[in-house]
Parts: C-alpha cells; sequence; structure tokens
C-alpha cells in the first residue's frame, strides 16, 4: 500500500510530512531544510526554478519570480485581496479567462492552481526521495476560512501536481490535532499563526468530536516577511551613515541584505546578539565596502514592536468575537515560524494569562496534524477523525438581491440540505440558481460560488412547480448544488460550476504540459 | 596572520608572473598580473609590471590616445587571438565595435572569443556541473578588492549549488559570471568539487 502525505502548503513555506514507525514525521529536502519556499521562479536563462533556489534569486529576479500565490487562489480578479496583491507584487497578474488572477512571468501565464501544483509537486517529489516509492495520495490544510472555491482550487492543484487528495482539512484543526486533540477533548483553544506572509487568529471548540470554529480573524498581508523588511531598512539606514552609500536601488545587495536579515532573525531567537557580515555589498571610487553590523534582540524588537501589538488588537476582536475572554480559552497553541520569536511568545502568554503549547515547532505543527489525519483516515481510526464545520454560510441569491442562507456557517460537515423552490412567472420553463458563500444578507456582498440554470421545466402557472434544491458541503467543505425538477418526477442532477477554478479539460492540459518541464523541477 | 595570507598570495602571483616573463611566457606573466589586479586593484606593483608588458609592446595599449585606426586595431587584435591573449583581444575587438557599431566582421570576432573565453572559464571552474565551495571568509577575504558582482556570486555559492545553477540564479550574463567565478577560484577563495 502507497503512503499517504501531510502537506502545508503554506503562504510562504511548504512542508510535507509522513507517518513513519507510527510517528509523524517531517521529511526534509535534497538541501535538508525542513520547510520549502512555496516560490516558484522563471530564471533569466529560461530555468524553471522551485524552492529554496526560487528564493535565492528572488529580489534579483523580482518581475519572474511568484511568491505568495496563495493568498490569490480561489479569488476573483476585482477581490480587494487581488487588488492589494497587484499594487504590492513585482511580477505581473493578469485576468484571467474565469475572472480568476492569473500570474504571468517570464511571457507565459500561469492559472493559480498551477502555481500551487508547481509547489504541490515538488513536494510530492521530496517525499517520495526519501521514501523510495512513488506517492499519489495527500492530505492538505488551508485556513480555516477558505470559501469552497479556495478549496476546491487547492484540490485541483494537488491534481494537477499528480496527487490525490483524500482530504483538505483545516490549518487550526491540523495544529490542534498535533498537540494531541481527539475526538475527546473537550477544549477551547486559541491558535496564533503568524508565518512568513499571513497572521492567522483562530478560537476553536472542541467537543463531541467536533471542531467549531468559534471566530477567525487575521491579516493576509503580515507576517515575517514584514520584520525581514524592517531590519533591512534599519541595516540601509546604518549603512548609509556610515558609508554614504545608498543601497536601495542595487537589486544585488538587497538579495543579500533580504537573505542576511532574516538569518539575522532567526538567530536572534536563540541569542542575544548576531552579527550582520556582507563583505563587498558596494565599492567606490576608493575601493571595496563591506556591510558589517552588529544586531541585538532589543534593537529588534524595538523595530517590530508594532507589528506585533497589531496583532494583539486582533486577537483581542477575535476572543471577543467568539463570545469568550482570554481567561476561557483553555489552551494556546503558536504555530508559524515567526513565533519562534520570543518576543511574540511573551506577548501571546501575557494575553491570555498561560504560557503556549510547546512541543512541536511552529512551522511543522500544522503538516504534522495533516500526516496524523492522512494516517486516521487510511486507518479508519474513528479517534482521530475529527468533523470540521464550514466556516461561511451557503445560500442562495433571491428576488431583490438578497441572500437566503440554507446551510449556517459553524454547521458540521459532512452535510445536506434541501429546499424545494418554484418559478415566480406563469409558464416560467427555467429557473437560474446563483450559490452563494458568505455572511452577509446583501448577495453582491458574498462569494459567488457559481450559478446555474435549471431548464425544461413543464410549463404552469406561477408557483406550480416544485423544484428541489440540495446543498452538499462534503468533509473537505467543498460544496456541490444539484436540483431535481419533481413536477415532472424527472431527476436532474446539476453541480455548481465553481468560477475561478478550472474545468476538468483545463486541468489535464496542465497536467500534460507540466510533465514537458518534469525534469527542470528542483529543490 | 589574515594580513600575510593575502599578501602572501599576492606576492606569489607577483614572483609567478615574474617566472613566466623571464622565460618568454608572456600571456602567462600577463594572467598572474591581472589576478593580482583582480584581488587588489591598485596594487602598484603589478600596475607596473603590466605597464611594461605595454611598453614593449607585448600586450596592446588600451585606450590610449590618440587611438590608432581601427585597422590597425583590428589587425592588432587578430595578431593576440592567434596568440592566445584572448582576452587582451576581446578588449581590443570591443573597443572597434563601441567606435564602429555596424562593423559586423569585428563583432563576428567578439563573439568568437568570447565563446573560447568562455570554454576557458568553464574549464578552469571544472565544468558547468561542478559545485564550487567557500574556501577563505571573514577576514582573510576581506584583504583582496574584489568588485561587488564578486562578493554577491560568492554569497550565492553554498557548496550545494551547481555552477550552472549559479549562473542561472545570478542573473548576470553567463560570461560575466564564469569569468568571475573562475578568478575566485584562481584566486584560492573558491575550491570546485566535479
Ligand atoms: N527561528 C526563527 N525565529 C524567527 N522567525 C523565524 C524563525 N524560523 C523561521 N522564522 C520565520 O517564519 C516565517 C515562515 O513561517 P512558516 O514557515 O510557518 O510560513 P508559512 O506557514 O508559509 O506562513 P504563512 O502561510 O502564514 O505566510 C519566515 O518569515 C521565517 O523567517
Ligand atoms: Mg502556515
Amino acid at each position: 500500500m502507497s503512503r499517504v502525505i501531510g502537506i502545508d502548503l503554506g503562504t510562504t513555506n511548504s512542508c510535507v510530512t509522513v507517518i513513519e514507525n507510527g510517528q509523524p514525521t517531517v521529511i526534509p529536502n535534497a538541501g535538508g531544510y525542513r520547510t520549502t519556499p512555496s516560490m516558484f521562479a522563471i530564471s533569466h536563462d529560461g530555468k524553471r526554478l522551485v524552492g529554496h533556489l526560487a528564493k535565492r534569486q528572488a529580489i534579483t529576479n523580482s518581475r519572474n519570480t511568484v511568491y505568495a500565490s496563495k493568498r490569490l487562489i480561489g479569488r476573483r480578479f476585482d477581490s480587494a485581496e487581488v487588488q492589494k496583491a497587484i499594487d504590492l507584487c513585482p511580477f505581473e497578474i493578469v485576468r484571467g479567462a474565469n475572472d480568476d488572477p492569473r500570474i504571468k512571468i517570464a511571457g507565459k501565464t500561469f492559472t493559480c492552481p498551477e502555481i500551487a501544483g508547481i509547489i504541490l509537486r515538488e513536494m510530492k517529489r521530496v517525499a517520495e526521495e526519501y521514501i523510495g516509492e512513488p506517492v499519489s495520495e495527500a492530505v492538505i490544510t488551508v485556513p480555516a476560512y477558505f470559501n469552497d472555491t479556495q478549496r476546491q482550487s487547492t484540490k485541483d492543484a494537488g491534481k494537477i501536481a499528480g496527487l490525490e487528495v483524500l482530504r483538505i482539512i483545516n490549518e487550526p484543526t491540523a495544529a490542534a490535532m498535533a498537540y494531541g486533540a481527539t475526538n475527546r477533548s473537550e477544549e477551547k483553544i486559541a491558535i496564533y499563526d503568524l508565518g512568513g506572509g499571513t497572521f492567522d487568529i483562530s478560537v476553536l471548540d472542541m467537543s463531541d468530536g467536533v471542531i467549531e470554529v468559534l471566530a477567525t480573524a487575521g491579516n493576509t498581508f503580515l507576517g515575517g516577511e514584514d520584520f525581514d523588511r524592517r531590519i533591512v531598512m534599519h541595516l540601509l539606514e546604518r549603512f548609509q551613515e556610515e558609508e554614504s552609500i545608498d543601497l536601495r536601488t542595487d537589486p544585488m545587495a538587497l538579495q543579500r541584505l533580504k537573505d542576511a536579515a532574516e538569518k539575522a532573525k532567526c538567530d536572534l531567537s536563540s541569542r542575544e546578539s548576531t552579527e550582520v557580515s556582507l563583505p563587498f555589498i558596494s565599492s567606490d571610487d576608493s575601493g571595496p565596502r563591506h556591510l558589517q553590523l552588529e544586531l541585538d534582540r532589543g534593537t529588534l524588537e524595538s523595530l517590530v514592536d508594532d507589528l506585533v501589538q497589531g496583532t494583539v488588537k486582533t486577537v483581542e476582536a477575535c476572543v471577543q468575537d467568539a463570545g469568550l475572554t482570554p481567561g476561557d480559552v483553555d489552551r494556546v497553541i503558536l504555530v508559524g515560524g515567526q513565533t519562534r520569536m520570543p518576543l511574540i511568545q511573551k506577548t501571546a502568554g501575557e494575553f491570555f494569562g498561560k504560557g503556549p503549547h510547546k512541543g512541536v515547532n511552529p512551522d511543522e505543527v500544522v503538516a504534522i496534524g495533516a500526516a496524523m489525519q492522512a494516517e486516521a483516515l487510511v486507518s479508519d481510526d474513528k479517534d482521530l477523525l475529527l468533523l470540521d464545520v464550514t466556516p461561511l454560510s451557503l445560500g442562495i441569491a433571491t428576488a431583490g438581491g438578497h441572500f437566503a442562507k440554507l446551510i449556517e456557517r459553524n454547521t458540521t460537515v459532512p452535510v445536506r440540505k434541501t429546499h424545494i423552490f418554484t418559478t415566480t412567472r406563469d409558464n416560467q420553463t427555467a429557473v437560474k440558481i446563483r450559490v452563494l458563500q458568505g455572511e452577509s444578507d446583501v448577495a453582491a456582498d458574498n462569494d459567488l460560488l457559481g450559478e446555474f440554470v435549471l431548464s425544461g421545466i413543464r410549463p404552469a402557472p406561477q408557483g406550480g412547480p416544485e423544484i428541489d434544491v440540495c446543498f452538499d458541503i462534503d468533509a473537505n467543505g467543498i460544496v456541490s448544488v444539484s436540483a431535481t425538477d419533481l413536477s415532472t418526477g424527472k431527476e436532474q442532477s446539476i453541480t455548481v460550476n465553481a468560477t475561478g477554478t478550472l474545468s476538468q479539460d483545463e486541468i489535464q492540459k496542465i497536467i500534460e504540459e507540466h510533465e514537458l518541464y518534469e525534469v527542470e523541477l528542483k529543490a | 596572520m589574515d594580513e600575510s595570507r593575502t599578501t602572501k598570495k599576492i606576492r606569489a602571483l607577483l614572483q609567478e608572473g615574474l617566472d613566466h616573463y623571464g622565460e618568454g611566457r608572456v600571456e602567462e606573466a600577463e594572467r598572474c598580473w591581472g589576478e593580482v589586479l583582480f584581488l587588489d586593484s591598485d596594487n602598484a606593483e603589478a600596475r607596473d609590471y603590466l605597464q611594461t608588458l605595454l611598453d614593449e609592446g607585448e600586450i596592446p595599449k588600451r585606450d590610449a590616445a590618440p587611438p590608432a585606426g581601427p585597422g590597425d586595431l583590428v589587425d592588432d587584435a587578430l595578431g593576440l587571438m592567434h596568440e592566445g591573449h584572448l582576452e587582451a583581444a576581446l578588449e581590443l575587438f570591443e573597443t572597434v565595435t563601441r567606435r564602429e557599431s555596424d562593423r559586423l566582421d569585428v563583432q563576428g570576432y567578439v563573439d568568437m572569443v568570447r565563446s573560447k573565453l568562455l570554454t576557458r572559464y568553464r574549464e578552469r571552474v571544472g565544468g558547468m556541473d561542478a559545485v564550487p565551495a567557500v574556501v577563505m571568509g571573514g577576514g582573510d577575504l576581506m584583504k583582496y578588492n574584489l568588485p561587488a558582482t564578486a562578493g554577491f556570486l560568492l554569497s550565492l555559492v553554498d557548496g550545494r549549488t551547481a555552477v550552472n545553477d549559479l549562473v542561472s540564479l545570478s542573473g548576470l550574463d553567463p560570461f560575466d559570471a564564469l569569468r568571475t567565478l573562475s578568478s575566485l577560484l584562481e584566486a584560492g577563495i573558491l575550491r570546485s568539487e566535479a
């Protein structure tokens, strides 16, 4: 039986795990790193680079390096998220045929599931190299707030990578599992997740084997990268003071500064001070210049204090939204590499009045949970099969631009609900059903998952025909909707054609195209 | 201690150049002294020796004023090329194409010499699949007088990435990247494993 892997497909880094001798194990890549940057690039000479190689040229080749594409996947081109990314990203984001954002680098356009597929394929390769046999099945994690389209797109990415996605699970759920949550747990858990590019806070309520997401909040544009940027600015200023040379417009210098800043930041999580040494960073008439500076933990903390305090405000609002006080939270779990920073641990501890749980590396904890869930699925271990809830309400648009919720948020998945609809005009032979996900009463403020027309209704007076519409959310949180015309007794099933995701044909085409490049994908 | 290691290397190169020169191997002498200038662009002794070569007409004058006519330059460059002084030849050919952008024949020579040099650099770095590693760091390294591109390339060398990928990652013109890598290897700052 082939092994099932767990993958944390992160905004900044991805991590792959497998159960080995009964223990969830992080699989290191060829370079020995336990996480791999979720980056893809095409180099000046046309090579496709994935992971660390892509990261090492991300600044000198910024127009052709894709990072943080998870912010874009499954979203609409006009969404605020995508528009903000367009403002901030050096690579080009264009409108796709399905109103989805697509990424254009080196003259070639990629869909977001395609980019995610490239990353997943790399993780699959890392796993196969380690295990020594082909891998074809995976459990992949997504943020708790991901809607149907985002989940479906992630599944498509798996398919593009040659993986059957057995289950999509929520990142905070995976983290809770890694810390030993089972379906007998009864507790409230706060999960503070600060990764490289995004910040998420989730408050979970575990009882009767169901993990309810009481509240989630966050900032998809805040993470360790912002900490790095503060350090870079600081180094630039100090270098300019000492040497009167401005490195801001020198991509080679900036690439080195960014790498050194991240390294210094990580060093300062375990020591009080560190040296940043970049020989031959620049030169002028009087010869070469070296950047050699000492950085201590206190300085770092003062550089990023407002960022950390900003997360506290979000946590406060989220706990309140969950209807709790900080003291009601039984357990605090830290997720994301940036929470290795002592200041973050201290701040979270002070807010909740209890120290965070330790023992699992914060940048690996989600992937560990994914491997455990994979194992539970394969071995059918009911104790470990936790049930998620749908993060967003599901319904349809009704006359007057309203939103009729048919499945409320926080309903345990899988769930199926049916509702009878009818016509609004005499002799109406078709109805249009617009499926939405979100919390607003105004239809237009929610995410449109898809729409379909049910036709062939037997002509009848208004209100006569009975159309039974069935809404289904599976264990992955993926929605399908079907409709049956009861008046004819004939069953017609229609599945939502989710916008922004790819058709089966498109996916197949991408898979074939990528096979051509397989030999070029590298660690 | 650091000091002595760097100066030792430079002194050795200066002496090696003199030995070559004494036995009539001008090209080798030029390479050694050029190497010294790569490590320390202000090195007066190396400049002096190279100037001697120039004065003796062993190597062509660079940007000498008044410039020789293009015809002469091309002839000189061809001569140098045939004798294997590829770097000097390239510089002359490029001087001509800079002055007269329509000299397609000379552009052809430029391409040819560059490709020959490229082969030479590739050999020196041990082939495109060789994996360079940094041998010299910290204080020793800083005694040299390297350009910022060399510093940048050095920062990409991690002992795991092959020459081929280093060139791609650098985004530099492959010729410049290989030239720099080969100089860093010659200088003993890098070592390379096949
Ligand atoms: N020892 C450390 N100290 C401080 N920060 C660290 C440390 N190790 C890693 N980081 C930072 O953690 C961040 C990456 O976190 P992680 O790997 O969890 O990313 P991620 O899950 O992809 O993030 P997200 O999806 O939330 O953007 C980087 O900014 C990295 O610099
Ligand atoms: Mg993460």
